[in-house]
């Protein structure tokens, strides 16, 4: 009774001293001291497709601060020859309310980028000049066959749904592809309401995966995909330039992969923003197809 | 010239043999009760010291017929006698033991038979000093050592004097060990209590020990007893072990067989912490009187299975190690030894469906198998006089990683490795001596190999080249002079040494994390040298029956010192060489301690002030930043005191500098669900900008340790004892890593705190 009571107490105290972390205030973080010089911070995609194209802009910032917001700065791209002026969504008068945001920068018209050509985007914020520029590389058709389709999950019973979204390396080009459908989201007086939902593929012709252990596989945010048994699923394959392809993966080393085992040594993340800026101007082509829910779901049984 | 200096040594050596008139005293020390030979026992005739060699052997002499002997060795009895000598004598001397005290006091890690450059332990002054979970690990001892640094509670590396933890060599009874420690460091991987004796270098290192740069730990493990059968049990916190030995042939044939289990994984199931189990074992046979095979084998496995997600990883290091001891002459010693070494790390997962999370299959493992052959030759020349060479092969071969796909292996790579040595341990005077060697290596890459040739920008590998002929495809070569002098003045000595060491093999690790058990080993190779290292260093040591003081200041030059780019990709890619740069490291610092070894109350405090800088193009914006184990200001005491001959209670508090990390100093704000959607209202994740390499430090370290140890009365055939302590008694929060959120708290990690530890052991005889 004595020794069991002795090795129940031990224990009890080791159980306490293996594990132990607790809340931290930012000025108690090491470095917290060291201050970060304040920075545009880009995040923007042109497409090949005539629509509206969005550039978001925000600032760095410290630790336990937030970024500012980029109002007022004067942003165009130009495409070979044209020139495109980018106005901010919050003033934009075709952008839904839902996505108008201060620091969203949203092309005048229905823009579109072109193959081959040199893409610059130019900001001028508070009296400081941006640059970044990027190719647009050609993108290649796609059928839903092989890496291209979803990964079935088999959750309950024998019940199976698509898993979309997922990151995978070694691939003879790298690619994204962005997954459109529709879920099913409730009943009102209209009847039954469906919502539109996305998710993202990404291929990437990297050789080794930052982690190992999602070798071929690992999901991101949305994995479940639910989509309503009647709907159509929308692929857009997005073709990505060499160095925008680094800017991802090192994008996902910072945040997915942070502190893992397989980590890569941290760093920070690299930038085609000139002037010291961060983040990444980027253009893509584009190729959609549609396909319905339940034959992409055959060719994933039977993949 | 070189037939200048060959003829000088020469004439040295030829007149310190021919001059040498005095009556010779030669000998071997054994305990009273296994037989076993004792290594590096102080052998006093007059003003004439000496140590017992690994053989247990020592010579020294006399001018006068009327000598004093004094023998004394650390947990025995100190043998005391007056001999009258009338010619050169051979003598037989077997020491007592002093089961646990000596002259009334508990002795801790006990130096005194240290000389400047090497410091040697016995299993008792292991056993007998407090380390976290409370149990006897050699690794934690040497880190209570001036001038050696570890970065975390629990971690098993040695980081000395500016070196990194690839950069020792590890041996246990001449088996170089790959691994320091079981369950990511908790434990040591040699089980102390079979431990014979143990040396440390890490300012002069003898040149018979070459590979590794920045240190030596020498461990040799026990013989097993020759006259009776015994047996030792004990458990503990961390774990329990067990062990046999007795005579195979009475006087002349013994064995020696222990194994030893973790008990955290039973204790703390909801952890998942991995096993761990290793088993030595060893034969000893006296062929003849001038002859010994020794015979050992150590086999040990980490084991960690994660059940929800079917992950595994499994650590195994197996030596084999067969030994000849011969002495032709009492003043002869030949040991030559045959070595089988497989270190082996390895990781999987099993492809499973959970929690909408899709886990691939994968296996990645990686490993070096050595296989050894060397001999050393010693000759005792006369008691001012030890000459000592001899030559190693060794073949190493790596698997640096293999993966269950074929794309993300690291190509395979052989490795020879040959030496040459020789050395002399000569008096010039009564107070002047010297240690002078020379060692010569050769690293061949050999066999079949792929290798990449890579651009001056490293981003790309140009060719790649198949080598299909199995010859020699490329070598480097290191001449390593090593000399150290020292000035004897009654019981203080003062020395100077330089020393030149070289290493061909590298350690790649996530250094990132406090704790990881994915490591990696590469050679030297057309793209990456060897490292070289000058290391200069200058001491005084003051050493009494009760006191022993000890100062040194040293400087340390690495060359071809690596440290790995932004966003280096370790694992899994065959461009790995790609992945770090190489420049020079440099290391300086000061170390003092003092000891108090004998009355009641005993200890040793030490201070060590020191700096580690690399200095590697490419890395960082400038061309200076610290070394992620630059840790400039230590200090740490040790106390003991017996307040009944049974009751023994100790302290000791460590302090030292916040080590060096890279770290999050600000973010930016990225979004994964925008891209061509210009939805940028969804969350958001915070891409972390990092400080310059090294440049943040964390907060300071420090505990404090209690301990107490009872011995029960012994009885006629065991004693036992019962020891408990607890670790970071004041509770001191140092932290481990930092998690840093944006929309959530952050998160700080702390090593631990109150941890308690109880201990018994009993011992069978």
């Amino acid at each position: 009774m004595k020794s069991n009571l002795i090795i129940v107490i031990l224990s009890v105290f080791l159980f306490c001293s293996c594990d132990m972390y607790s809340n931290i205030d930012e000025e108690n973080i090491p470095g917290y001291e060291q201050k970060v010089e304040k920075t545009l911070f880009v995040q923007g995609v042109i497409t090949s497709k005539l629509e509206y194209q969005f550039i978001n802009l925000s600032t760095s910032f410290d630790l336990g601060e937030l970024p500012d917001t980029v109002s007022n700065a004067v942003v165009k791209v130009t495409v070979g020859d044209s020139v495109y002026n980018f106005i901010e969504s919050t003033l934009h008068n075709n952008i839904p309310e839902n996505l108008q945001k201060s620091g969203l920068y949203v092309s005048e018209n229905k823009i579109s980028g072109k193959v081959g050509c040199v893409h610059t985007l130019s900001v001028c914020y508070k009296g400081e000049n941006f640059f970044a520029s990027d190719s647009m590389v050609s993108v290649s058709d796609f059928n839903f066959e092989g890496n291209v389709i979803p990964n079935i999950f088999n959750s309950m019973g024998n019940m199976k749904e698509l898993v979309f979204g997922g990151i995978r390396f070694a691939q003879e080009e790298s690619f994204i592809i962005e997954w459109e459908w529709f879920t099913f989201w409730g009943v009102d007086e209209s009847g039954v309401v469906n919502k539109q939902k996305n998710a993202k593929s990404y291929y990437f012709t990297d050789y080794t995966s930052p982690n190992i252990a999602s070798d071929s596989e690992g999901y991101l945010s949305e994995k479940a995909a639910d989509p309503t048994i009647d709907s159509m699923v929308t692929a857009t394959k997005m073709s990505i330039s060499e160095e925008y392809s680094n800017y991802l993966i090192q994008t996902m080393n910072a945040t997915l992969w942070n502190n893992s085992l397989f980590s890569p040594t941290p760093a920070n993340v690299v930038s085609n923003v000139s002037n010291n800026g961060l983040g990444f101007f980027a253009a893509c082509d584009v190729v959609s197809k549609e396909i319905p829910y339940l034959q992409l779901l055959d060719k994933a049984i039977k993949k | 010239m070189v037939k200048k200096i060959l003829f000088l040594v020469c004439t040295i050596f030829i007149t310190s043999i021919c001059a040498y008139s005095q009556s010779k005293i030669s000998g071997i020390v054994k305990d009273s009760i296994s037989g076993e030979v004792l290594v590096g026992a102080i052998v006093s005739v007059g003003e004439n010291h000496d140590l017992t060699n690994n053989y247990g052997r020592f010579i020294t002499s006399t001018n006068s017929t009327n000598c004093n002997i004094e023998i004394s060795y650390l947990g025995y009895e100190t043998y005391k006698k007056s001999l009258t000598i009338n010619s050169d004598t051979s003598i037989v001397i077997l020491l007592r033991t002093n089961a646990v005290k000596i002259d009334g006091v508990t002795v801790k890690a006990d130096f005194t038979k240290n000389s400047l450059n090497c410091k040697q332990m016995s299993m008792q002054s292991i056993t007998q000093t407090p380390t976290s979970f409370g149990e006897p690990d050699v690794i934690k001892v040497m880190q209570l050592q001036p001038g050696i640094k570890n970065i975390g509670d629990g971690s098993s590396g040695l980081f000395v004097r500016g070196g990194n933890t690839d950069q020792n060599l590890i041996y246990i009874d001449e088996a170089s060990m790959y691994s320091t420690s079981h369950m990511y460091g908790f434990v040591s991987i040699c089980n102390p209590f079979l431990l014979k004796s143990v040396k440390f270098y890490n300012s002069y290192i003898p040149s018979e020990y070459g590979g590794r740069i920045s240190s030596v730990l020498d461990m040799q493990l026990k013989e097993g007893n020759k006259k009776t059968y015994a047996g030792s049990f004990n458990i503990g916190t961390l774990s329990t072990n067990i062990g046999v030995e007795g005579p195979i042939i009475k006087d002349k044939a013994s064995f020696f067989v222990a194994a030893r289990g973790g008990n955290l994984n039973y204790i703390l199931k909801d952890l998942d912490l991995p096993s761990f189990n290793d088993v030595i074992a060893k034969v000893n046979v006296d062929l003849n009187k001038n002859n010994t095979l020794f015979l050992s084998a150590y086999l040990s496995q980490d084991k960690e299975i994660k059940k929800e997600i079917n992950s595994g990883h499994i650590q195994k290091n197996n030596s084999f190690i067969a030994r000849w001891a011969c002495s032709p002459k009492p003043n002869i010693f030949i040991n030559t030894s045959l070595i089988a070494n497989n270190y082996k790390t390895k990781s999987s997962q099993d492809s499973i469906l959970s929690n909408k999370d899709v886990y691939k299959s994968y296996n990645w493992s990686s490993g070096v198998q050595d296989y050894v052959a060397k001999t050393k030759i010693e000759l005792l020349l006369n008691p001012k006089n030890r000459l000592a060479f001899g030559g190693s092969f060794i073949y190493h071969q790596l698997t640096p990683g293999e993966s269950s796909k074929e794309s993300m292996s690291i190509p395979n790579s052989d490795v020879l490795e040959n030496s040459i040595f020789i050395e002399d341990n000569i008096y010039f005077t009564n107070k002047f001596k010297a240690q002078i060697g020379i060692r010569y290596m050769e690293y061949w890459n050999v066999g079949k190999a792929v290798w990449y040739s890579y651009d001056n920008n490293y981003t790309a590998a140009t060719a790649t080249k198949n080598v299909e002929d199995g010859g020699i495809w490329n070598r480097y070569n290191s001449l390593e002079p090593r000399v150290k002098l020292s000035y004897l003045q009654g019981k203080s000595e003062y020395a100077i040494s330089y020393t030149r060491t070289s290493q061909s093999l590298r350690k790649l690790s996530n250094n990132t994390l406090a704790y990881s058990n994915i490591e990696t080993w590469v050679p030297a190779s057309p793209n990456i040298k060897p490292m070289f290292c000058d290391n200069i260093s200058a001491g005084y040591l003051f050493s009494t029956n009760s006191i022993t003081i000890l100062a040194e200041a040293y400087y340390k030059h690495i060359k071809n010192q690596i440290d790995f780019i932004d966003h280096a990709k370790l694992f899994g890619n065959p461009h790995i060489e790609s992945q770090f740069r190489a420049g020079s490291a440099q290391a300086y610092g000061f170390e003092i301690s003092l000891q108090k070894k004998s009355g009641k109350f005993t200890g040793q405090a030490s201070y060590s002030l020191s700096k580690v800088e690399y200095n590697i193009p490419g890395i960082t914006n400038v061309n200076k930043y610290s070394a992620p184990y630059d840790i400039p200001q230590d200090f740490k005491i040790q106390l003991s005191y017996e307040i009944i001959p049974q009751l023994n209670v100790g302290v000791a508090w460590v302090y030292s500098s916040g080590r060096p990390v890279t770290t999050e100093i600000g973010g930016t704000l990225y979004s994964y669900s925008a891209l061509n959607s210009g939805d940028f209202t969804q969350k958001k994740d915070l891409v972390p900008i990092y400080s310059e390499r090294n440049s943040v430090r964390l907060p300071s370290y420090h505990r404090l340790d209690i301990s107490c140890s009872y011995d029960f009365k012994a009885q006629k055939h065991f004693s036992h004892s019962v020891s408990a302590g607890i670790f970071n008694a004041y509770g001191r929060e140092n932290p481990m890593y930092y998690d840093v959120n944006l929309d959530e708290p952050s998160f700080v990690h702390y090593s631990f705190k109150y941890l308690p530890s109880l201990s018994y052991k009993l011992k069978i005889f």
